[in-house]
């Protein structure tokens, strides 16, 4: 007789990992926006001293 | 299982993200991932390749430049760690870095590693030209390929032949500028290249103990302390005249002329040091390393005001002062 498939259960999390995991993300997150930011920053400034520096 | 994993999306958050506080020390570690300590001197000779190469470049661009040379080489080190992750786990000096200590994932540290190595060398052509960004390309899979997954487990020839990863900033900083390639910037690769024996040995011959345990054939652990120091002396010989090369070839006036002479002299004279410390019959100090500490000290000194002096050369004589 074919033995029951007992359900997989996720790996949980308590609640000082859960307040541990917002916090890690909201940093991360933070620090991808600043990168976002700063390459957006990078490239005007690239094009802005490309078009104003005369070319070879 | 945690109320939120059993009731997935729709399960109101035990703690909302909204009022989470912020934890940085995610962030601080892929900062150190980049090993911002080692990018100073890249940073700082790369600056001076820029400064000293003929023609101009706009501030903006030499910017860019500069931050490419500081990411690829943080890409680089990063990748470094990656690979390097089992032995720096069991050397004190290396054991908490991300990595190393398990902070950070691997695969993700790699990854992290690759991207930025693909970004500094894309910004690096569109910022300035294609010549440079293929030498910061050549530069990174150098240390990544040639010092790290080649030499570093296998010959205590490693920081000789890898010390030209270091070497390359002054070149790209020069390419950024020039778009091509010329004896001083070639100069400046060979006076890094000759500099980075003697400051890693001095370093290793107090720091041995760390090598031996990870199994990386470092010159102390191979060849003893006493040819170690024995190499440092001979590898500071061929530094002095180097250091001189400029001025001698009339690419530099005799303002760098005097500083090369002095701190040339002064890093054979550390070097002498190390030499003639007191030490039992294998070469090893007994007097806690006292001389290779401080010749480690110098060896920074001597190579920040080498290619300090050269700008200052460089700027004396281009605005006329001299």
């Amino acid at each position: 007789m074919p033995q029951p498939q007992l359900p997989v259960e996720a790996p949980s999390m308590s609640k000082e990992e859960e307040v541990e995991f917002y916090r890690r993300r909201r940093g991360r997150n933070i620090g991808m926006l600043v990168v976002l930011i700063a390459l957006v920053v990078i490239f005007f400034f690239i094009t802005i001293a490309k078009l104003t520096t005369p070319g070879p | 299982m945690s109320d939120l994993m059993r009731r997935g999306a729709t399960a109101p958050l035990a703690v909302s993200p909204l009022h989470a506080t912020t934890d940085w020390s995610e962030l601080r570690d892929w900062f150190a991932l980049l090993k911002p300590r080692v990018m100073t001197l890249v940073v700082f000779s790369g600056l001076v390749g820029l400064l000293v190469a003929p023609g101009h470049i706009h501030p903006v661009l030499g910017a860019v430049a500069i931050l490419c040379i500081a990411v690829g080489a943080g890409a680089a080190g990063c990748i470094n760690m990656w690979y390097e992750r089992d032995i720096d786990a069991l050397m004190r000096r290396t054991a908490r870095r991300p990595m190393a200590a398990g902070r950070i994932a691997p695969e993700a540290g790699l990854a992290y590693g690759v991207i930025l190595a693909g970004l500094s060398v894309a910004l690096m052509g569109l910022a300035t030209n294609w010549a440079a960004a293929g030498w910061l390309l050549g530069s990174i899979l150098f240390y990544v390929l040639i010092y790290t997954v080649w030499l570093k487990r296998r010959t205590p020839q490693n920081i000789v032949i890898g010390g030209a990863a270091g070497a390359f900033p002054p070149i790209i900083g020069w390419v950024a500028v020039t778009g091509h390639l010329d004896v001083l910037p070639l100069i400046l690769f060979a006076i890094v290249f000759a500099w980075t024996p003697p400051h890693f040995w001095s370093l290793s011959l107090w720091a041995h103990e760390d090598y031996e345990r990870a199994g990386v054939p470092m010159l102390p652990v191979v060849a003893g302390a006493r040819e170690t120091r024995r190499q440092i002396m001979l590898y500071t010989v061929v530094l002095a005249p180097l250091g001189l090369l400029p001025t001698l070839l009339g690419l530099a006036g005799w303002v760098y002329g005097v500083y090369a002479i002095s701190l040339g002299a002064g890093f054979l004279f550390h070097a002498w040091r190390v030499l003639r410390e007191p030490q039992d019959a294998t070469g090893v100090s007994l007097v806690r390393d006292a001389a290779a500490r401080a010749a480690f000290r110098f060896s920074l000194l001597h190579l920040a005001g080498l290619l300090g002096a050269l700008t200052l050369d460089h700027w004396l004589r281009t605005t006329g002062i001299l």
